[in-house]
């Protein structure tokens, strides 16, 4: 896989929120407007290539039953630097982020690189795939907050666009929101891939990891069957349908 | 065995630096943390009273749970006013933490929300400065503190009166305190 690859699927194929649709709840929550949308996504993004560069590195020297305990340590720790430092540097911003920053945590867009991309490629590729995706969903969010913010105040940036007359659509701003500019920004891109797929000859389908089959957490088991760790034997559980 | 020993010793690892990083890190954004708070402090104090020269922290109760600073702002003719924090918990959504400052007749300056929760677009509204000062400028301790839906003479946005309501409530024990503290201290000289 080359470096480029790597890097721009972050951006449009496998974008964290419009693709993957990973790191919901930041996304919804905080998107009230582009400042905050990109402060959480630059926040996210530095968390995100760290723990990438971390994981990477570390990868042959991580315990396979433990990986995940020691990825949340390393996350959490990156996460608690991110909190601090902008307490310190970017008071305000911290402020209106609040209660987000330390759950960046539990972001799945962090977890999930480090289970499905650092932890099985090089620390060069891995910081691509980092940088890739922190950028991709930086920009869903700050597309989102801007949407929001220019419907719902009539700014962009804090500066007024639409003038004094534009009565703001209050709904924007408030939570359903985020789910309604989310939602048709989906659908939008969805129609624009059918198109592309149909002028390209393809049949159209929707990304690969929307499917069930290729999401990490149901195949833990074989995983760790693979890696000849499993923890016991299986029991069969359904031998035979009750008879009435 | 040796298995279980790996584990535990490679997690305890990964753990032991990343605490020392930390460590590293409180310490270093530590203080640059109390400066940025002791800057929002400042500038909120600056937005509540008449232009002043030197700032005097008077902190009292220090450490306990009802402690209050009060902030005194001094130019070269002399004092020009109080300003103080005041909190009240009836916002629509959460407490609603306040500066409040008073020129030197105890009347109201200026105000400054600090902290809030309120609805984007209808409470939070409030935060603006020239609502602010509309409303609460030039009221004193003897002034009705309920806004006109409770039979009082504040106004409050409309669609909004709880947050207004609950300003009023955060200013009134402001200067409940306030004045209780002046008698204090004018008995003790």
């Amino acid at each position: 896989m080359s470096y480029s690859t790597t890097f721009s699927r972050g951006l449009w194929k496998d974008n964290p929120i419009f693709r993957l649709l990973l790191g919901l709840c930041p996304t919804l929550a905080v998107t009230t407007s582009v400042e905050n949308g990109l402060g959480m996504g630059l926040a996210s993004t530095f968390v995100l290539l760290c723990s990438n560069f971390m994981v990477s590195l570390l990868r042959d020297f991580i315990p396979k039953k433990v990986r995940i305990p020691a990825y949340i340590v390393v996350i959490a720790s990156f996460v608690t630097i991110v909190d601090l430092s902008m307490n310190a540097y970017f008071h305000e911003l911290h402020k209106s982020l609040g209660l987000f920053i330390p759950l960046i945590v539990v972001n799945c867009i962090i977890l999930g690189r480090a289970e499905a991309f650092a932890s099985r490629n090089t620390v060069g590729l891995s910081i691509v795939d980092g940088l890739g995706m922190g950028l991709g969903f930086t920009l869903g969010l700050a597309i989102l907050g801007g949407v929001r913010e220019l419907l719902g105040s009539g700014t962009l940036l804090g500066f007024g666009v639409l003038g004094e007359g534009y009565p703001p659509m209050l709904v924007m701003i408030l939570p359903p929101g985020a789910f309604l500019t989310l939602g048709l920004l989906l659908a939008g891109m969805n129609k624009l891939e059918e198109k592309r797929a149909i002028r390209a000859g393809e049949a159209y389908r929707p990304p690969r990891e929307m499917d069930c089959g290729s999401c990490v957490l149901c195949h833990l088991d074989e995983n760790l069957k693979a890696a000849d760790l499993s923890p016991r034997p299986r029991v069969a559980v359904n031998v035979e349908p009750p008879q009435k | 065995m040796k298995e279980m020993l790996t584990m535990a010793l490679r997690l305890s690892l990964i753990c032991a630096v990343a605490a020392l990083a930390l460590a590293q890190v409180d310490g270093l954004t530590r203080e640059p943390i109390r400066q940025a708070e002791a800057r929002a402090q400042r500038e909120a104090v600056e937005a509540v009273l008449p232009s002043f020269v030197t700032l005097v922290n008077d902190t009292l109760r220090a450490g306990t749970e009802d402690q209050v600073i009060y902030f005194k702002g001094e130019n070269e003719q002399g004092p020009v006013g109080t300003a103080f924090t005041a909190v009240s918990g009836l916002g629509y959504s959460g407490e609603i933490e306040i500066m409040v400052g008073l020129d030197q007749e105890a009347k109201v300056n200026g105000v400054r929300i600090l902290r809030h929760a309120e609805t984007p677009g209808l409470g939070a509204n409030y935060a603006a400065v020239d609502v602010l000062n509309a409303f609460y400028k030039g009221r004193g301790p003897r002034d009705s503190w309920q806004v006109t839906k409770d039979g009082g003479q504040v106004d409050a946005i409309t669609g909004a009166t709880v947050t207004g309501r609950a300003i009023c409530d955060a200013i009134a024990r402001g200067f409940e305190q306030w004045e209780a503290d002046q008698k204090a201290a004018g008995g003790s000289q």
